[in-house]
Order: C-alpha cells, then sequence, then structure tokens
C-alpha cells in the first residue's frame, strides 16, 4: 500500500481511468511529458509497476476488464501446470510433472527406496506389473511409479489400474486421471496393453491395501484372477513388483468398518496415529522400502484359456507364491524397519 | 454437380418418378439412382446430411418431414409426415409404398432434453417405432437409425471406451435419454420380426459444431454456473460433418447391421472445455449442485434436468473402433478441435484468450494424437513384445466384458 502511496497518482485521473467504458484515455505519446495518464512511471517498486502494468494492459486492451476475461483469468490460472493434450485416458503429463517434486521427496529422503532387478521390466513395448498392495492408502503404487520415472533407462511411465473407490471419489478421480491412472477394470486394461503401455496392477485390491497390521507381507487372495486373462489375452508379459516397506508407515491395527461404511470408504484404520492425531495422523512412518522387479513371467498358452477359471486361478496363484517368495527373501535380508540395516 | 450428374435422371421430379418403378440395387445408374427416404430430413443433423448427399449426386433423396430441409437442391422432394400424430406409421406407409426407397434414414429426434417431455418422448421413442413399423410393412430392408452415445450412462464403473456389447445403463429417471434407448428397443425388436432387415444404429457423441445449438454447448457456455465439485470427466464431443460422414458411410455399407458408436477421436476434461468456452465454474457439493441444476430446470432457466447433471460427473464415452472397422467411418476432427471450434464461435471474440495460438496447439496435439495413439487393431494383429518369447498369433475371443476383474 505505501509503495502505491509514493507514486502520486491524480485521484480524479485514476477514477477515470480504471472505467474501461470511458475511451477519452489519449495515447502517451512516449518522449513528450505525458498525456492524462495515471500509468506511473516504471521504476517505482514491484507493486507500483505491477500496478500501473495492469493498468496500461487495461489500457490498451478494454476487454480485459469485461467478465469472461476475468473467467479466462481464473481458468487459465487454474490450468496453469496443464496441458490442452490429455491422452485417451485423461492423462496430462505436464500436470503429473508438476507433482513430481513431493514424490521424488518422498521416493529419495522419506522412504530411502531402493530398487532392484529394473532389468526386467522392458525398455518398450507392454508389460503386466502384478505388486503386492499394502499401507492403507496407496503410496506402494505412487513409489513404483517414481521408481520406473527416474531410475528405469527409458523413463517408463507405468500406468496404474486404480480400484474404483478411488476413481469415483471426488478431488480424487480427476487428481488421478491426471496422473495416468485408470479405473480397473479388464476393458481399460485390455486398451492400454494393447497400445504397448507398461500397466501396473494390485491384485490383492481392497484386502490388500486395507491389510491389518498382523497381517503384513501375507499376500491376499489374487481377485478372481483378472490380471492373468488380462495377459493371456494381450500377451503381455507378468513382471512381479515386491514392494517392502510399505505395510509399516501405517500400522493398521484395527478396522472400524462402522464407521467406514457410512462415509462411503471401504475401511476406516485405526493406526497409533490416525484418528487420535487427525491429519498428522495420516503422516506415513519414514520406513526403507524396497522396491524388487523380478523375472518376467510368460505364459505360452493359447487365449482359450482365458476362459477357464480353474486355469487361470491356478496361474495366479503361481503369480502369487512367486511374488510371496521373493517378498519373504526380502523380509529375510532386510534388518531394521527404518534403517533398513 | 448438377453437370456431373448421369443423363436421364436430371429430369426432374416426374421423370424420375416414372423411372423408378421397381427397385433393383444394382441398376444401371442411368436408369435409376437408389433412393433414399429421410425422416427428420430437416432437423439439423438430417438437413447437413440431405445436403450432403445431394451434392454427391448418388441418391435419390425424399424429405419426410414437417417442413422442407432449407438450403437443398430443388431435386430434393419432401413428403409431409407429422410423427406426433398417432397414425403417423399408417401415414409414412403410405408414402413409403408411394417412394419404395432403398432405405430408410431416421434421424428425427431431439437432441437437448425438453420441458415439453411428451412430446419429445412421442418424438424419439414412439416416432421410431411408427418408422421402423412402417418399414417393416414397406419390406425396407436397409433401415439407418440415430441414436446417442449417452444411452450407456454416465456411471461411475463405466470403463474409459464404451464398446457397443456393453448394457445401456442410464439413469431411469433421465425421461430424455430414456427415450433413445427406448427407441433402440423398438429397433432390436423390428431386427426380430424381420430377421432380413438390417438396421444400423448410430449412437452419435453428443454433437457440437459453430452452428449447431446444442444444449451441451450452450451449457459450456454459460458465463457462471455451478459445477459438481471435485469432479472433471472426460467428454466427447462430435462434429456434425463428422456425424454426416457416418450416416453416408453406413449408406455405402448396406450389409452393415448393429449398434455403431459414431464419436471423435481424443476426449477433453469438462474443466478444459470449461476454460475454452469461457464460463466460470463455481465449485457446488455434488448433492447440492444436483438440487441447484434441478430447481434452475423447475424454473426454466436450465438447460437439463437435475438427474442429467450425471454426464457432469462420470464418464460416458464411446469406442469408434468398430465404426472405423465395419463402416470405414474416419472423423476428421478431435474433440478439442471441436470444442475448440464451437467455443471461438460462440463467443464472438470476447475473452482474452488467444484462440489462434490455441487452435495451432489443438493442431499440433491432433497431429501428435494420430502418432501416439495407434488405433489398436484387432487383437490376432498384436505380436509378442519387449522380453516376451515370440508366441503364436492369437486368435479372436468371445467379446463379453466380465465385471470387476483385475481388481
Amino acid at each position: 500500500m505505501s509503495a502505491s502511496r509514493r507514486a502520486k497518482p491524480r485521484p480524479a485521473a485514476r477514477a477515470e481511468e480504471l472505467r474501461p467504458e470511458v475511451p477519452a484515455v489519449p495515447e502517451p505519446v512516449p518522449g513528450v511529458g505525458f498525456a492524462p495518464s495515471l500509468v506511473p512511471p516504471p521504476p517505482e517498486g514491484p507493486l507500483t509497476s505491477l500496478l500501473g502494468e495492469a493498468a496500461r494492459l487495461l489500457q490498451k486492451n478494454p476487454e480485459f476488464s469485461s467478465p469472461r476475461a476475468f473467467a479466462d483469468l481464473w481458468n487459465l490460472f487454474q490450468h496453469r501446470t496443464r496441458s490442452l493434450d490429455v491422452d485417451d485416458f485423461g492423462f496430462d503429463e505436464p500436470a503429473s510433472k508438476s507433482w513430481q517434486t513431493l514424490f521424488e521427496f518422498l521416493y529419495r529422503v522419506w522412504w530411502r527406496v531402493s530398487v532392484t532387478g529394473l532389468e526386467n521390466v522392458p525398455g518398450t513395448g507392454r508389460g503386466l506389473l502384478v505388486a503386492n498392495h499394502s499401507g492403507v492408502l496407496p503410496w506402494d503404487g505412487a513409489m513404483v511409479k517414481t521408481a520406473l520415472r527416474l531410475e528405469h533407462p527409458s523413463r517408463r511411465e507405468a500406468r496404474m489400474l486404480v480400484l474404483d473407490m478411488f476413481t469415483t471419489l471426488p478431488f480424487l478421480q480427476p487428481w488421478l486421471r491426471e496422473m495416468g491412472e485408470v479405473r480397473a477394470c479388464p476393458e481399460n486394461g485390455e486398451r492400454l496393453l494393447s497400445r504397448d503401455e507398461l500397466v501396473g496392477v494390485f491384485p490383492e485390491g481392497v484386502k490388500g491395501v486395507g491389510k491389518l497390521f498382523r497381517d503384513r507381507y501375507r499376500l491376499a487372495r489374487f481377485g478372481r484372477g483378472g490380471f492373468v486373462r488380462l495377459a493371456l489375452r494381450t500377451r503381455a508379459p507378468i513382471i512381479p513388483v515386491s514392494v517392502v516397506g510399505a505395510e509399516e508407515i501405517y500400522p493398521n491395527l484395527l478396522r472400524l468398518d462402522f464407521i467406514g461404511r457410512p462415509l462411503g470408504l471401504p475401511y476406516f484404520p485405526v493406526t497409533p496415529t490416525f484418528p487420535a492425531l487427525g491429519l498428522l495422523g495420516t503422516i506415513p512412518l519414514p520406513t526403507k522400502w524396497w522396491i524388487d522387479f523380478g523375472r518376467p513371467i510368460v505364459f505360452d498358452h493359447p487365449s482359450e484359456i482365458a476362459e477357464r477359471p480353474m486355469i487361470v486361478n491356478e496361474l495366479a496363484d503361481k503369480v502369487r507364491s512367486t511374488l510371496q517368495t521373493m517378498i519373504d527373501s526380502r523380509l529375510a535380508r532386510r534388518g531394521d524397519v527404518f534403517t533398513g540395516d | 454437380m448438377a453437370d456431373e450428374r448421369v443423363p436421364g435422371t436430371a429430369g426432374g421430379r416426374a421423370t424420375r418418378r416414372r423411372n423408378g418403378g421397381r427397385v433393383v440395387a444394382f441398376a444401371p445408374a442411368a436408369t435409376r439412382r437408389p433412393k433414399v427416404v429421410v425422416t427428420g430430413g430437416a432437423g439439423p443433423l438430417g438437413t447437413r446430411f440431405v445436403r450432403a448427399l445431394a451434392a454427391r449426386g448418388t441418391h435419390d433423396v425424399v424429405v419426410f418431414d414437417l417442413v422442407p430441409a432449407a438450403d437443398v437442391p430443388s431435386e430434393v422432394r419432401h413428403r409431409f409426415v407429422d410423427l406426433n400424430l398417432p397414425h403417423a406409421d399408417g401415414t409414412v406407409f403410405k408414402l413409403l409404398r408411394d417412394e419404395k426407397p432403398d432405405a430408410v434414414i431416421h434421424l428425427a429426434q431431439i437432441r437437448s432434453p425438453s420441458h415439453q417431455a411428451t412430446y419429445v418422448h412421442e418424438l424419439n421413442a414412439i416416432g421410431s417405432l411408427h418408422v421402423l413399423a412402417a418399414s417393416g410393412e414397406a419390406k425396407i430392408t436397409r433401415v439407418i437409425l440415430g441414436s446417442t452415445t449417452l444411452v450407456y450412462g454416465a456411471r461411475g464403473d463405466n470403463p474409459n471406451f464404451l464398446t457397443e456389447e456393453h448394457p445401456l445403463r442410464p439413469d431411469p429417471q433421465d425421461r430424455f435419454v430414456r427415450d433413445f434407448v427406448e427407441a433402440e428397443s423398438h429397433a432390436r425388436s423390428h431386427v426380430r420380426r424381420h430377421p432380413e432387415a438390417k438396421v444400423a444404429l448410430l449412437r452419435f457423441a453428443p454433437f457440437m459444431s459453430a452452428d449447431v445449438r446444442d444444449y451441451r454447448a450452450k451449457a459450456l457456455g454459460v458465463p457462471l454456473a455451478p459445477s459438481l465439485m471435485g469432479y472433471d470427466p472426460l467428454l466427447q464431443a462430435l462434429h456434425t460433418d463428422d456425424a454426416v460422414q457416418a450416416v453416408l458411410a453406413a449408406l455405402d455399407h448396406p450389409e452393415a447391421a448393429g449398434a455403431f458408436n459414431v464419436t471423435p477421436e481424443g476426449v477433453l476434461p469438462l474443466s478444459t472445455a470449461r476454460l475454452l468456452f469461457g464460463s466460470l465454474a463455481v465449485p457446488v457439493p455434488h448433492p447440492l449442485a444436483y438440487a441447484i441444476y434441478e430447481a434452475a430446470w423447475e424454473l426454466g432457466v436450465g438447460l437439463f434436468p437435475g438427474i442429467h447433471a450425471h454426464y457432469f460427473r462420470y464418464l460416458c464415452v464411446a469406442d469408434n473402433r468398430k465404426a472405423r472397422k465395419v463402416l470405414g467411418f474416419a472423423p476428421r476432427k478431435t474433440t478439442l478441435e471441436v470444442m475448440l471450434e464451437t467455443a471461438r464461435a460462440r463467443r464472438g471474440g470476447t475473452g482474452i484468450l488467444d484462440f489462434d495460438r490455441i487452435e495451432e496447439a489443438a493442431r499440433l496435439a491432433a497431429f501428435r494424437y494420430q502418432l501416439r495413439v495407434k488405433p489398436p487393431g484387432p487383437p490376432a494383429e498384436i505380436a509378442g513384445s519387449g522380453t516376451v518369447a515370440p508366441t503364436p498369433r492369437r486368435r479372436t475371443r468371445g467379446s463379453e466384458p466380465e465385471a470387476g476383474v483385475a481388481s
């Protein structure tokens, strides 16, 4: 405010200036004195020069002060990180990159993620990442994605298939879409894989992410084998991904489903900190993480096998036991939960 | 175009009528061109289609509507039909018996929600029934019926791209969409009654173009409007020219029957559409937003009933691969380009968006789109890739969608 006072504009002229429908503002002639205009001389402090710029802008383009212009300015502000060019599933690359800082911080500093087996993820072409799910909130998906973005030689963009319950929630729906995540259903998976994308699934689903602390690192049932059918139909290799460290970020002691259900949530976790400390309780614990990409599993079966549920279930169980072995061997080598030594 | 017309058909109405005795599908063009009846040929889509077909000069065109189509060549004839009359089917039958067309194209639909719900129901649902019944009696084997992708319904558990096999699940209270579903069910019964009939259902994505006043374009152009807080679905918009191309393609493939999604390439988030149209959204918690839309509708200022706001909350985007493959339909404009063209026309130069630059970006996006999205072919063409060992070519599989997999 003090800066604007320093500019000492003539008050009558100011009132006239800000009204766009008064066209009688003569053009300022450069060099010669100054016509009745309240545009202050430029170097007068940041606020004055900003106001001056704004006034000059209004003077040049009277349409700037219309309500439409206000709507445009506001919409443009909201779109400042976004692009016009989204893909079929609404993935907005610039918008998703604008969250990179947060994820990189979590990845490098907070959870100090160690990655092995990146050579098992193909540099081009389709692939189906099958990971264990844990940690109440799906941070594990975000970290698998970040690992591939940061550490994979071809900087692959993994498209995670997300549970319905997340993709229909307000605010989460547009955000997940922008980040490139897709609702989990066979049609979406097939479409993505047939476009040679890298697709990530968590076949445990809600049972995995809402697991109790005492059940940690014990894989739940692998859905209905949908991911196997997906791999059979699109001939995509399955790459098992074990995530170790995510089970301990929110030690889920108790599930109060009678609170969660009416709120439309699939579960209501009770952790040592969560309802007790309110929002502070949603800060995950800084455990040490390992993400291991296993050797690709390729099914040589004809795709008709996808219509035989018993065989599909058997194949799913094979993948599940492979993943459980990977998790167990990592757990055996892991020392402290927080330091990893 | 008049110069290119085959001799013997240029002689005006009377000549053609005398020539057109029996329907012979592949008769020499000099004796008779195939004849097409367009019901609703004076409507927004109908007029454009009739113009395009007349310009092509391959068919004789007769418009069945309340009024003649505007700005069409004089050789396009008009027969008065009011599909709202209870005995419209009889009238249409008599006219069809008289005209003996090779194909009936039914485009008489109101494509925006209306307060006169009864009128819309009579036209969109019962009107289709009348036309189908009359075509069946008149032994017309080729019927093309306009529908909409809204029939799939906007649901939270829709896949991102709905295929033609997906069940139709609109909200049962949404009368406007329900009428289209009813029309489709009449088409299915028609095929059951007349197995020889080839009925093509063209499910158009909502239209937009600079000169079409669709409720969606209007809703997006409202300067200040409530929006469903926290929801930002992807939308499709089809250019009317592409819709016309699809009807022409369906006419050129007389064997193509069943439903076809006629949709453009690309999608656009609702918020980006609002940016282009210059509409300021006031986020309101969604239960309240439904109530506000409903109240506005009841007061006569709303553009659609509250229940229809589902389509601004959840996905209802359809896949055009079948139309591309079977009909050879190739949309020329992406959703972004269509929205941009419409927005620019509706704004009339207000606001501060630099549309030239946005258009450049849209062209670039459309180009990149073609590079990035190789339209996925049938599964048989997919070969193994990456670390996968070469696998035998896969055979086509059954197309029944499964629910709740990959959870």
